[in-house]
Formats: C-alpha cells, structure tokens, sequence
C-alpha cells in the first residue's frame, strides 16, 4: 500500500517535472525573455560555417524541426548544397543521417569525401513513392535523426504537412531535393531555396577569359537564392563555391570559412599541384572552342 | 579461393575448389602466385572468386549447421580438425543416426531429406557417408567416390559390411596428419589396405599408436569418443488453431498472445529476442510461411514485437486459412541494464539508442531488411565497387564488415552514380580526344569544361579487365558530369551527376 502511494506521488512529481521543462523549452524556443537559454540541449539553430549563406536566414541558421526544399536540376549541385546542410547538422546535433533513395543512385564515396560519416549514416532504398513517403515521416518523426536528406519528384500536400509536423515534433531537419519544375507548387516546407549553377569562367575573376586554367579548376559555382521562407523575408541570394575534392563550401570571393573544417581559404584550395598538366592541355583546348 | 595471413603476415591460399586445384593452385600457396594461375583461368572464361577466411566465421557457420542438423539427429559433434598449414579448419560434422533413420523412412531417405534441406536453407553442396564407425563415415565422406557421396544411395555402406570399400581410399581418410601422411607416402603406403596388412607392435614402434587407433576405430575395434554440440533452448511456443481462419485481426491476436508467452518464457531467464520468427501454418496450401523480424538489441516488448509484425502482416500475401501459428525466438541476447532516470530515457545516450533501434527495425520490418543499409568504403578503384552497403541489422551486430575501409577518400565522385552507366554519343575534335557534346537518350550538352582523363584499369580478377578514361566535365549551363571513355571499344558512358 504504502509503496503505492510513493510510486503514485513520483509519478505526480515527475509529470510536474515534465511539464515545467516543456514550457522552459517553448519559452526558449520563442525568445519571448531575453536572456533565457536552453543549457545542456543541443543547438536550435544550425549554422553553415559560411556567412554570407547564414545571413540570408532570418535566424542566422537552419531552425531544427523544419522541412527545407532545394530547387535544382541534376548536375546542378543542389544536393551537394543539401548534403552540406546535412554535414552541418551531424557536426552540431546528435543522431544519424537518413538517406531516402527511390533510384538507387546515392554513392557514398562522394558523400564521404564532403565529410558525412558513414557510420552515422542509414540509406534506405524504397522501391514506389508511397514507401518513400512512409519512409521520410518514419525517419523525421524520430529523435534519433539528425538530418533526413532525399530526393523528392512529386510531393502530396497531405504527405507535406505530415513530415512537417513530424520533424517538428522530433527536432529533425528535413532536407528535400525537387526538381526545378516544382517551384510553384504548394508546400509545407519552411523554406525554400533555388540552386543554380554557374559557368566557372566567372569563378576565375578574369571577365575577358583569356586567363589559362590553374590548378584546382573542379570547383563548381553555384548561386543559391532563398525563394520563401516562413520565418522572415526571402529573395536574398548568395554565390557559394563547391569543392568536390576536399569537400568544402565557401563563399564566393570570400577566403575565410566558420567551421574548423572548412577554414582552408579558396585560394589555398586552388592549389593542386596533380591537376595542373591535364586540366591545363584540356581546359585550353575546349575554353578556344567552345568558351570563346 | 580462401586466403588468410599466416604466422608471419604473408597471404597464403587457405582452401581452394577442386577447379581451382586443376590451375595449379595449392593450399599453403602465397596468394599472389595463386592469383596469377587464377588470372588464366578467368581469361578462359572461369569466375573467379577470391575471399579472406575468418576461422571464427567458418566455426560460428559450421554450428549453426550443426544446429540445423539437429532435426536429423539427437547428437551432432564436430569433426576432428585437419591442420592446413598454420591454419585449422572446421571440415564437418558427425550425426550419431543409430535410433533415428527409422523415423525418416531408412537410411538413404533420411540422407536424401538431409541434403535436400541443407541446399534449400543454406545452398550448400555436402558430402555424406554412412557407416557403422564414425571413422568410416568420415573417410567415405571426405574420400568416397564425390558422385557417391553426394547420391544417397551411394553414400551408404552396407551395414556391417564397409571395409571392402573403405580399405582402398587413400591414407589421407585416417586423419594421421600431413607429416605422418607424407611420411607414409614417401615409404609406398598410399592406401588403407596396405596400413592395415602391416602388423600392429610394428606399427606401434614406427609411428607411434595413432595409425593402429585410427585402424582400430576405422573397424568398430575402438570406440570413437564424440564431443557433441549442445543444442541451445528452443525459443518456440505454438498454437493450433480450432477452425482455419483467413481473419487478419483474429491471427494478429493470436500472434501477440503467442508473444506474450514467449517474452514471458524470456523474462524468467533476463533475454530478449533479436530475430524473431512467426510461422504461420497453412494446411490447405501445404507450407508454413515464414514472417522475420529483425532487432538491433536484445527486447521483449510485446507491443513493439506486435507492431513490427503486424507490418510485415500487411505485406504477406496467405495462400490459404491459417490453421496453425507458431512465435520463435531464432536468436535471443541478454537484456541491457539501464538505470532508470526520473525523465524516462528520452534525452539521454540509452534512450536515443532505443530512438535508432526502434526506427532500423520498423523500417527493416516494413521494407526489407535489405534496404535498410549502412554504407562502407570499399578498397577497390573501379567506382561500381568502392563502397559496399550491408544490412544495418546485421552491420550493427556485427557481422559481416571484414573489408570496410574507414579513411576519408582523396578524390572528387559524383554524389549520384548510374550503374549501369548510361551510354553516351559524344562529338570530340580527335577521336581520343576529350569530349566536345554530349547526349544522352533524356538530354544532351555542350562541353565547357572537361578535366581528364583519369585513367582507371582494374578488376582482372572479376572477369573482364575494366579500362577506362574517366572525364569529368561542366556543360554550358555550368552542371557538372561525370563520364568515361571505355578503352576497349572507344564507346562513351554517362556514369555520375555531381548533383
């Protein structure tokens, strides 16, 4: 009886616990007081490490809990882009990565070298789009997910308001890669950027393009607009570099990057010596034929 | 082909197929001349398959047969181990058949049911011999006539009446050793005949007592001491169904009652399933269809068990009514001991584990568990092969990740790859020259850009050689692709999209 009783009275304690945590949480989240900081919880907002990107957010960085959609064809870079989101998100929150596939194309090689570790990472191949579907609110609805990055054709409104509410409930970052074609369309997402890439004649800062190709010329450019967002203005746009070598993002024209992996300098990713006979023999020849 | 490091971290040839045997290759052979007798034979039109021998791999798969054969046989012991060098191999088993070959209708029907089930379940070839003595089952199993052993009729020998067949195989079949064996080979002894006619006292001086012990357990002089495996508690409870229902409510129900008494028969003992099996009996159709459910930790949650079931449920087809059901625990583990928190465990490590479990299972049991992958690098330069992907299940237990590579890779892959890759016509100013335009059958670009080639020659032992010159390139649009010249034929490929 008298176990009971006790049992009952911290389960009472425990619930009032609960609930006084959750309304800290709600008061923290909403920045209502000033002053007031989660402590010992893992960061709200995830940052990209580059500023000119994070400056185009209204909170300075990707809100947990929200769906993100990236507009981009393929060869685009718009999932290099998202990956690079999804890297941010496993360096600065616990939990896995979660890799919905309908084509079976995803290679981890590549993901590996833009510094997603594959041991916390889970590639799900779904054979139909219900599965996929079913598959990405499964993998947002759970707190063990960090970030869920998939490739997403055609989106039911239904299925989008589902993820949203499940990513919100558990804290995950939904990163959905859609086909330009599907700019227009409805969505749940909190916000939506445009990925387009950009000839790298413009990287090279020569606007007459006579200049010879130097090493280090498989950089990509890419501009990355923010065409809605639900937390603030949109319509901000940035010019971002890709290096698929080393795995990096920054800036364009800008040498310094936030995070520690990031902070070599384009200039210094420039150099790669290897690279400099064949991309040199090449690049001359089709920049005369066809670049002229 | 198996390999393994010996003693002193060289790769030497473990055991190799008899049509590797015909190519030259030996065991104890360094596995590079190995490779190289092998390299003709894959040119002449052979696969090839080379893999590393894990000996606590093949121990742990020969017990597992074991287990299986226990439906065969109450007693089931190992072979004794034959050295290889500085290697000891798992090569059989022992069935002690004596009170049970009534129950399968003799002897060659209850070999014939034996080898049928093993390649069904386990695709294995096995070599049998049925004898009065263990040793003359062996060494008719390992040296009988190979279209004898593996036909029931032939691998019996009459009872009572084995030595006329036994006493002309090769001095090998009595386990001496392979000093002992070459000994007896250098001296003309190469068959049992010629052993046995030798007398006993002068076998004795010369060789010491194991020729005349394996003479004598070879005839049923000498008992044979077998060691058999112990077979681990079954983890199955059952039920037989009054009338045959095709109701899904009705067999879910069932199902989780079935479960309740089986997490209740682990409580006692502190064990949770990690693979659990639902049969599902249907008489009329004439099979049991079996429902598995894999687990990343050891749990004896019932409702969980439930859910993952009745996942799977929605996804099998019943041929017939259900007229029987049965819940088995294939593989059960201990459970973890966590201290309790006020919170529950929703922030802390355990309970984000819990988190992971609960989210690889539901999607395991839902899709497949092999289409839930955890992904690995692998050592290999052709792209197809650079990466392996195994089932997270089984990744996360453990098993099966020999040949991951866990280094960063050093050069730039598209994060999308065709495979197979998709052909290309490409226009080039020179006919080995890089790309000038490219089409595919959905699109075609102009070159801007091209870096290469990177030249990629690999896979020898794969059967055909892969050459290629790999091109990445940046259309005018500024898109970026990856594509490869195929040396042989000169034809394009389209193989990524840096996406």
């Amino acid at each position: 009886m008298g176990n009971t009783a006790a049992r009952r009275t911290v389960e009472q304690l425990r619930r009032q616990l609960q609930q006084w945590e959750q309304e800290r949480r709600l008061v923290c989240r909403s920045g209502w007081l000033p002053g007031v900081e989660e402590s010992g919880l893992p960061a709200e907002r995830i940052g990209t490490g580059v500023e000119s990107w994070d400056r185009l957010m209204p909170e300075g960085g990707f809100r947990r809990g929200t769906l993100v959609e990236f507009f981009g064809a393929g060869g685009s870079g718009v999932g290099t882009v998202a990956l690079w989101v999804a890297r941010c998100a496993l360096q600065q929150v616990p939990g896995v990565l979660v890799v919905v596939e309908r084509r079976q194309r995803f290679y981890p090689p590549a993901a590996a070298v833009w510094g997603i570790p594959l041991d916390r990472c889970i590639w799900v191949q779904v054979p139909d789009k219900r599965l996929q579907a079913w598959t990405i609110d499964q993998a947002l609805r759970s707190p063990a997910v960090a970030a869920v990055w998939s490739w997403v054709e055609r989106l039911e409104e239904q299925w989008g308001r589902r993820w949203q509410l499940a990513a919100e409930s558990a804290g995950t970052l939904g990163l959905l890669l859609r086909p330009s074609t599907e700019r227009g369309r409805r969505s749940w997402a909190d916000m939506q950027w445009m990925v387009v890439p950009e000839c790298t004649q413009a990287l090279r800062g020569d606007s007459t393009g006579n200049r010879q190709p130097v090493a280090g010329e498989t950089l990509r450019q890419v501009r990355l607009t923010l065409v809605r967002s639900r937390l603030g203005p949109a319509g901000g746009s940035c010019r971002l570099v890709l290096d698929d070598f080393r795995g990096l993002v920054a800036a364009a024209g800008q040498e310094e990057t936030r995070h520690g992996a990031s902070g070599l300098s384009v200039v210094a990713a420039l150099a790669y010596p290897a690279a400099v006979r064949s991309a040199s023999l090449v690049g001359r020849r089709t920049s005369g034929a066809v670049c002229s | 082909m198996l390999y393994a490091l010996d003693a002193r971290r060289r790769e030497r040839v473990v055991c190799c197929s008899p049509a590797a045997e015909q190519w030259g290759v030996r065991r104890g052979m360094p596995r590079s001349e190995a490779a190289a007798r092998l390299e003709m034979a894959s040119r002449r039109g052979h696969t090839v398959v080379q893999c590393r021998w894990s000996s606590t791999e093949d121990r742990a798969a020969l017990e597992e047969l074991a287990v299986f054969c226990g439906q065969f046989s109450p007693q089931v012991a190992h072979t004794t181990y034959s050295s290889a060098g500085s290697w000891t191999l798992a090569d059989g088993l022992f069935l002690e058949i004596t009170g049970t070959r009534h129950w399968f209708g003799g002897e060659e029907s209850l070999v014939a049911q034996a080898i049928r089930a093993i390649a069904e379940r386990w695709g294995y070839r096995a070599c049998w011999g049925v004898a009065d003595t263990p040793a003359a089952a062996w060494a008719w199993a390992r040296y009988g006539p190979p279209e004898a052993t593996t036909n029931p009729a032939g691998a019996c020998l009459p009872p009572g009446n084995s030595w006329p067949q036994i006493k002309g195989l090769p001095i090998a079949a009595l386990r001496l050793g392979e000093t002992l064996e070459k000994t007896l080979i250098q001296l003309g002894i190469e068959r049992i005949e010629q052993l046995a006619a030798l007398p006993a006292a002068s076998l004795r001086m010369r060789w010491g007592a194991l020729p005349a012990e394996r003479l004598a357990q070879l005839q049923g002089q000498l008992q044979e001491l077998l060691q058999p495996i112990a077979s681990p508690e079954s983890w199955c409870v059952e039920q037989v169904l009054e009338y045959p229902t095709a109701s899904r409510p009705q067999v879910e129900q069932v199902v989780a009652g079935l479960m309740g008494r089986l997490a209740e028969r682990l409580a006692q003992k502190q064990l949770g399933a990690l693979e659990l099996v639902v049969w599902l009996g249907c008489r009329a159709a004439g099979c049991r269809l079996p429902m598995r459910i894999g687990l990343l930790e050891p749990t004896a949650d019932v409702e969980h068990w439930r859910q993952l079931a009745c996942m799977q449920f929605e996804q099998t087809p019943l041929p017939a009514a259900v007229t029987s059901l049965a819940v088995e625990a294939v593989r059960v583990g201990r459970l973890p001991v966590r201290e309790g928190r006020l919170f529950g465990n929703s922030c802390s490590e355990a309970g984000a584990g819990r988190a992971l479990a609960d989210l690889v299972e539901r999607l395991s049991a839902r899709l497949g568990p092999q289409a839930v992958l955890r992904p690995y690098l692998a050592p290999d330069r052709q792209p197809e092969y650079a990466w392996a992907g195994r089932p997270y299940l089984e990744a996360a237990a453990g098993r099966g990740q020999a040949h991951c590579v866990q280094s960063r890779p050093t050069v730039a892959r598209p994060l999308w790859l065709y495979q197979p890759p998709l052909p290309l016509h490409v226009m080039a100013v020179v006919p080995e020259g890089p790309p000038l335009r490219c089409q595919t059958a959905r699109f075609q670009f102009t070159v801007a850009r091209c870096w290469g080639p990177e030249r990629i020659e690999t896979g020898w032992w794969r059967g055909a050689s892969v050459r290629r010159d790999y091109y990445r390139v940046e259309a005018d649009d500024g898109r970026h692709f990856w594509i490869f010249r195929r040396l042989g034929d000169g034809r394009w490929f389209l193989q990524g999209e840096f996406v």
